[in-house]
């Protein structure tokens, strides 16, 4: 029963744990909203951004602070499959019986920080991938759940691409949203330097439990959605096929492929947990709008002319966002 | 959720209004645009053909009918739609600030999503007087600006509305001068005198009591005069002949063909004993010109009956050309059985020909099969020396190297007749030909034509 004390207990939960990660993490509002709003609607982040961002740290602080199981996953070109979902293992009992034992692997966590995973074969990006999807891993005969809430955080360096597997277009799409991490400014990077230099950093704390965050998701996806926005959602998805008769020119022209439907799923999922960290009852206009970029930047594909133009999704997304009209929806 | 739903009723029948209103708007201004169109046609001259069939308040009645019907069409079109009411509440949303709460009520109350959230979604509704429908669905003020100025465009272009007062915010022409009611009051009085002066007050009837007619009446009049005894035959014939001319053109120049045909009534009562006839038709002349300028529909409705009795002119006229006419008719030769025993076959010398007794004229007009009024000028007078009654003679004779021709003389030529009765002569009054020619602007290279034509036709 959604009541308006549950509502607003869960909103103020949120907005606590949003102020204890503000309290080591420098900057990054929009980072920790977005990543907020994967764990709202269990979803994956792809975080894209240079080494010594934080993105480690904001992974582990956020794991202190819901009191969940945290994990972390070094990708490397020789890390096998196994190696993330654990293997069996010959054991022999006190009466001399050997059988194996399955030992699982770090991916049984509430919150996996896979660090780097286009550095790994695409055979391990898979191993994680299917885990990703399936919240499951099956090692031998049997079938491991994950348990909930369960999200990876997977990092990407934009910069030293020799040596690495870039994932594929398939497996990319199986991530809620691509997070862009950007270098602080100067009076974020004085006060990281002032926070990490102090004899004793801040610890956080635990402001909500496994079950709060559970609840939590159920109340978000129970939020109401007007029809028109639904509606637009699909245009704006629609809209970024070349083929589409919404598409804008530079769509036309750029984009290889556009996003799928998992892209709608994530901007209306999305839209609902960020009107939930908002404050608000049901789903606005402006929620679309807040998660229309994570969502589908890394669902459109540009073709040999988009990348020889040196465009970006971004730039392509925002002339989506232009062009699809919302009173002009029927 | 009962205050949602009558919220939800209201907006609705805004909606419908607004949309019924700008439904609306498009074809009442294309309505008020076709009229002012046609209003500027008319000031241009350009729309006669309409005019002349039907009159300025039935054309206004009609006009301003049809935007009401189209504008009401176009409301009902609007108004009777159904509503999308996700779209109408999104829009209301957006416009009010609402943060798609209604919107997002809507689809609870549809049953999309958990009712849990309908109470909750109450209590963040703003208060009743925020959610005015006409807040939230406002009229635009501005689309009207377009019907309204064309409206304004019509009105004081002032067609169809002489007694709008907007015409005195300018002053009037001197032809709107003639054309105002106190003038036409006057105008009234001077025709009432010289209808008096020519005998015809027992005839017209009261300006008052026949106001939309009075062209009718007083034309009817008139032709009754002309076709009295005291008018020269060989005028009356001309009249006919210029009536008659003047019915043909094209209905789209029908009006300026009546002001043509009045002028040329105005040139032929100039000949008549008194000048009375002639200051009459200047009136009508200067009342039907008024007319036009002024808007006074009196003798613009009338141009259907006025050209009808133009129409009863030619008739007359027609009547004339009938048995007993004298002179040459097409497809009937000069010298035919109702001439007369006394005119001889063409060609048997001019000492037979004789003048036509009165008796023998059949009507007045009857000169028309002789000459052709529209193309030969009309003299300034006739010659005195031609018998009374004679309209016109055939003359044999040789006349140098064309050897033996005949020719038809007609009274209005510039010549004068000599000799016996028998035997006439003729003496062309070279005079009168120049000064005619120089009066009728005839061009100076065709002048020598025609003087060389009277010269030919008067050597003996």
């Amino acid at each position: 029963m959604i009541t308006e004390q549950a509502l607003r207990a869960a909103q103020e939960k949120f907005e606590e744990l949003r102020g204890e990660l503000g309290q080591v993490i420098v900057g990054h509002h929009e980072v920790i909203e977005q990543v907020l709003i994967c764990l709202l609607c269990q979803g994956h982040v792809l975080l894209e951004g240079v080494p010594g961002l934080g993105k480690t740290l904001l992974v582990r602080t956020l794991a202190r602070a819901l009191g969940l199981k945290f994990s972390r996953i070094q990708f490397t070109p020789d890390l096998m499959p196994a190696d993330i979902t654990g293997t069996l293992l010959l054991v022999e009992d006190e009466a001399g019986r050997r059988q194996f034992e399955f030992s699982p692997g770090p991916i049984f966590a509430h919150l996996v920080l896979a660090d780097e995973i286009n550095r790994a074969t695409p055979k391990t990006q898979s191993a994680l991938l299917e885990a990703m999807q399936e919240r499951s891993v099956t090692v031998g005969n049997e079938t491991y759940l994950l348990e909930e809430p369960f999200i990876v955080l997977a990092t990407e360096n934009p910069i030293e691409m020799e040596g690495t597997y870039p994932l594929p277009e398939a497996q990319v799409d199986r991530f809620f949203f691509k997070v862009k991490l950007t270098d602080p400014n100067l009076e974020e990077l004085e006060e990281i330097i002032i926070r990490n230099t102090a004899q004793s950093a801040y610890i956080p704390r635990q402001v909500l439990s496994r079950e709060e965050v559970l609840q939590a998701r159920e109340i978000v996806a129970a939020f109401p959605v007007p029809a028109r926005l639904y509606r637009y959602a699909s245009a704006l998805v629609h809209a970024t096929h070349p083929s589409s008769e919404l598409a804008p020119q530079a769509v036309r022209e750029y984009v290889e492929y556009g996003a799928s439907p998992r892209g709608g799923l994530s901007l209306i999922s999305g839209a609902k947990a960020h009107a939930f960290l908002a404050g608000e009852v049901n789903v606005r206009l402006e929620d679309l709008q807040a998660v229309f970029y994570p969502s589908l930047n890394h669902r459109i594909i540009l073709n040999f002319k988009g990348e020889a133009a040196g465009l970006t999704p971004e730039e392509l997304l925002a002339e989506v966002w232009k062009k699809v009209d919302i009173n002009a929806l029927g | 959720m009962e205050g949602f739903k009558k919220l939800v009723l209201r907006l609705e029948r805004r909606a419908r209004l607004v949309r019924g209103l700008e439904w609306a708007r498009l074809p009442l201004s294309l309505a008020l645009g076709l009229i002012l169109s046609y209003q500027l046609l008319r000031l241009l001259g350009l729309a006669g053909w309409l005019q002349a069939r039907a009159s300025s308040w039935w054309l206004a009645f009609a006009a301003f009918a049809s935007a009401a019907a189209a504008a009401l069409g176009g409301f009902l079109w609007g108004y009777l739609r159904q509503v999308e009411l996700a779209g109408l509440l999104f829009k209301v949303d957006r416009r009010l600030g609402l943060h798609e709460r209604l919107s997002s009520l809507y689809e609870l109350s549809c049953g999309h999503g958990r009712a849990e959230f309908t109470p909750l979604l109450l209590a963040r509704l703003p208060s009743p007087s925020r959610l005015e429908p006409a807040l939230a669905l406002p009229l635009r003020k501005r689309g009207w600006l377009l019907p309204a100025g064309l409206l304004l465009a019509i009105l004081l272009l002032g067609w169809g509305w002489p007694h709008l007062p907007i015409s005195s915010l300018f002053p009037p022409t001197r032809e709107e001068e003639a054309g105002a009611p106190g003038r036409l009051e006057a105008l009234e009085e001077e025709l009432r005198e010289l209808e008096a002066e020519l005998g015809l007050g027992a005839r017209a009837r009261p300006w008052s009591a026949s106001r939309g007619s009075l062209l009718q009446e007083r034309l009817a009049a008139l032709e009754e005069e002309l076709w009295g005894p005291s008018v020269e035959p060989a005028l009356q014939g001309e009249l006919a002949a210029q009536l008659t001319h003047q019915a043909l053109p094209s209905e789209n120049e029908a009006e300026a063909s009546w002001r043509a045909t009045l002028e040329e009534l105005e040139r032929l009562a100039s000949r008549l004993q008194g000048g009375a006839l002639k200051e009459l038709l200047e009136r009508l002349g200067e009342a039907q010109e008024g007319a036009g300028r002024a808007g006074a529909e009196v003798l613009r409705r009338d141009l259907a009956s006025a050209e009808a009795l133009i129409e009863r002119l030619a008739e007359a006229k027609r009547r004339l050309e009938g048995p007993g006419q004298l002179g040459p008719t097409p497809g009937r030769p000069p010298g035919g059985e109702e001439e007369g025993p006394g005119l001889p076959p063409p060609g048997t010398g001019g000492s037979e020909d004789e003048e036509r007794p009165p008796s023998e004229e059949g009507s007045p007009g009857g000169e028309e099969a002789g000459t052709t009024p529209g193309e030969w000028p009309t003299w300034e007078s006739f010659p005195l020396s031609w018998p009374a009654a004679t309209r016109e003679l055939h003359l044999s004779g040789k006349l140098g190297e064309m050897g033996e021709i005949e020719r038809l003389i007609t009274r209005g030529t510039p010549f004068e007749l000599s000799g016996p009765e028998g035997e006439p002569h003729l003496r062309l009054d070279f005079q009168k030909v120049k000064a005619s020619l120089e009066a009728r602007k005839i061009p100076p290279e065709a002048r020598g034509v025609v003087q060389q034509y009277f010269l030919i036709i008067t050597e003996e």
